[in-house]
């Protein structure tokens, strides 16, 4: 059922970036030809050149003509770069998935480890100006933090290298400055979380058994919050794709992010297509993972699904 | 709802919000208030022509006659940043415009007409709402082309799936209560109670995302200036001078860190008046 719902995505994607796509004055072919240095072309090559893409059809003839060869994975060729878009992606990815993951992993330590401090302390007049920085956190552009980031460490203290790649440590900066928007966001759910669960009457009760506060914090309440966390892991993983064209930008690496924007920037049509429904299949995969997860962690819903 | 429930709703509703709560409003209108002006009379606020070019003063740190410093040109970054609130405040309101004009009128039709309107709808929300906004702002650059109104009219497009859930998840409340019922009882048309009753009331709690929206509009707009799809060099805007100053960040910090910090200050305001706001209906509720 789930993956019904999901494979309906993906072509819901497919057709949303094709009519957004389509609606583009121009082709592949114009932008092929004219990379060649905008030279009189001769008309009869550049229609052949379209009916070899299938360029040359009606709107429903071409769309139907595009999900067959996806559905054969077979993604087109770049207008820009000549190679497939298959090949072309399937190099990107593996860098894009080991950052976001990466990133992941950081906002989620950071995100809940933040909450169950400030929460731990509620009293504290540190924990409640602390309170305030996730929503700092959510506003601060991208391409701002990656640039600060890089003075900081990068050319006053020379800790991490410039580009984003190379090293094993390379990865640090880029994760960190998609992991900030996306850790702020877990860290305020999270804080919610643990304002619900310490309202719940077992809390009390393990205070009144003799439980020590801290325990209690730990064993009791921090479990109950992760639930909202890992809804919203999934639900916002966008929020690190779209981090992560940036990231990849500035800091050179290679993956599907810096990939996308060499595509716009060249208006390659296939290549922005393929980008696209593949990054839609990522975020559609992770919410798959995350749903999967849920009867892990909450014996609550693993006893309904039973 | 009886009498005394009544009023301690009221009460509720008017009882003061803590004194932090008020001050952040203040800040955060403050400076929005000051980013407004910039954008709108920039040659007042700004004390030199944003593409004059100081011969022999370029790069130079931030002083008293060169407020934000000097750019690797030697014009001024302070006035360049004052007249590029101008182009990203501009673009950000015709963003805003188009996900919310759209977004409402979708919202209201989805939440009213039938239910193959409304499944359809919805579904073609899903469908945008799983390509992340970003990505899809970037489609709708590629099929436009560049340019700062094409990248104001993208981010406003790739916004309209979210106002369109909110308004209908209202529509659909808002439709169930008696004074609709009253307005339909007495002989109102669907049309009309639909326009004078249902929309004011279902846009109220979708009145405090706009300033939320306003804050992240700000952000998508210069990140794809930043990218390069957005204005064309020497005008100013904040993500493309972001971009400009990246060749300096070893030599020249305040290229990149002072507009990066303006586009920060005016988003986190944005932000605060929406949570300030939405504090204020989560009390009465």
């Amino acid at each position: 059922m789930r993956l019904a719902q999901a494979v309906l995505v993906v072509w819901g994607a497919f057709t949303v970036s094709f009519v957004v796509l389509y609606l583009v004055p121009g082709d592949s072919v114009s932008v092929m030809l004219n990379a060649g240095g905008g030279t009189a072309v001769d008309p009869e090559a550049e229609a052949r050149l379209r009916a070899d893409l299938g360029l040359d059809g009606s709107f429903l003839h071409r769309y139907l003509h595009d999900l067959g060869n996806y559905l054969h994975f077979d993604l087109g060729r770049s207008a820009d770069l000549g190679a497939s878009v298959g090949h072309l992606i399937g190099l990107a990815v593996p860098p894009t998935v080991a950052l976001t993951l990466c990133a992941m992993a950081m906002s989620v330590l950071f995100g809940v480890g933040f909450a169950v401090l400030v929460s731990r302390w509620p009293r504290s007049p540190l924990a409640r100006a602390a309170r305030i920085l996730p929503a700092f956190g959510n506003s601060v552009p991208t391409f701002w933090v990656a640039l600060i980031l890089l003075q900081l460490f990068s050319f006053n203290i020379r800790i991490f290298p410039v580009t984003g790649q190379g090293t094993w440590y390379a990865i640090v900066l880029p994760a960190v400055t998609i992991a900030i928007p996306y850790g702020a966001m877990i860290a305020q759910v999270a804080l919610d979380g643990i304002r619900r669960a310490q309202a719940e009457m077992y809390i009390m009760t393990a205070r009144a058994k003799g439980v020590g506060a801290t325990a209690v914090h730990l064993r009791h309440v921090l479990p109950s919050s992760l639930l909202p966390v890992v809804s919203v892991i999934g639900v916002n993983f966008g929020t690190l794709l779209a981090g992560a064209v940036i990231s990849e930008t500035i800091y050179s690496r290679q993956g599907l992010g810096s990939l996308m924007q060499t595509a716009v920037l060249q208006r390659d049509l296939p290549l922005v297509q393929g980008t696209i429904v593949v990054t839609a299949a990522m975020f559609v995969l992770v919410n798959l993972v995350t749903d999967a997860a849920y009867p892990l962690i909450d014996p609550r819903v693993r006893r309904a699904a039973r | 709802m009886t009498r005394r429930a009544r009023r301690a709703d009221r009460a509720r509703r008017h009882a003061p919000r803590p004194l932090g709560a008020r001050i952040g409003l203040g800040l955060s209108l403050l400076v929005l208030a000051v980013a407004v002006v910039a954008a709108l009379f920039p040659g007042l606020v700004a004390p030199h022509d944003p593409y004059e070019i100081f011969q022999g003063h370029n790069l130079e740190a931030p002083s008293g006659a060169h407020l934000f410093g000097t750019d690797n040109l030697g014009r001024d970054l302070f006035s360049r940043v004052v007249h590029g609130a101008h182009v990203s405040l501009v673009a950000a309101l015709v963003a805003l415009g188009i996900s919310f004009t759209g977004g409402t009128l979708l919202g209201l039709l989805s939440g009213s007409g039938g239910r193959v309107v409304d499944a359809t709808l919805m579904r073609a929300t899903d469908l945008m709402m799983s390509i992340p906004s970003l990505m899809l702002s970037l489609a709708v650059v590629a099929a436009l082309g560049f340019g700062t109104i094409n990248v104001a009219i993208a981010v406003g497009v790739a916004g309209i799936a979210a106002v369109t859930r909110l308004m209908r998840s209202s529509v659909l409340v808002v439709a169930r209560s008696a004074y609709v019922e009253a307005a339909a009882l007495s002989g109102a048309s669907r049309t009309s109670a639909l326009v004078r009753h249902v929309l004011p009331n279902a846009f109220t709690p979708v009145a405090a995302y706009v300033a939320l929206d306003f804050g992240a509009s700000i952000i998508a707009i210069s990140s794809l200036s930043f990218l390069g799809l957005g204005v064309k060099p020497p005008q100013p805007e904040w993500g493309s001078l972001v971009a400009e100053g990246r060749s300096f960040l070893d030599t020249a910090w305040w290229l990149t860190t002072l507009p990066g910090l303006v586009v920060t200050a005016v988003v986190v305001a944005a932000n605060g008046v929406f949570l300030y706001f939405q504090g204020a209906t989560r009390a009465a509720a």
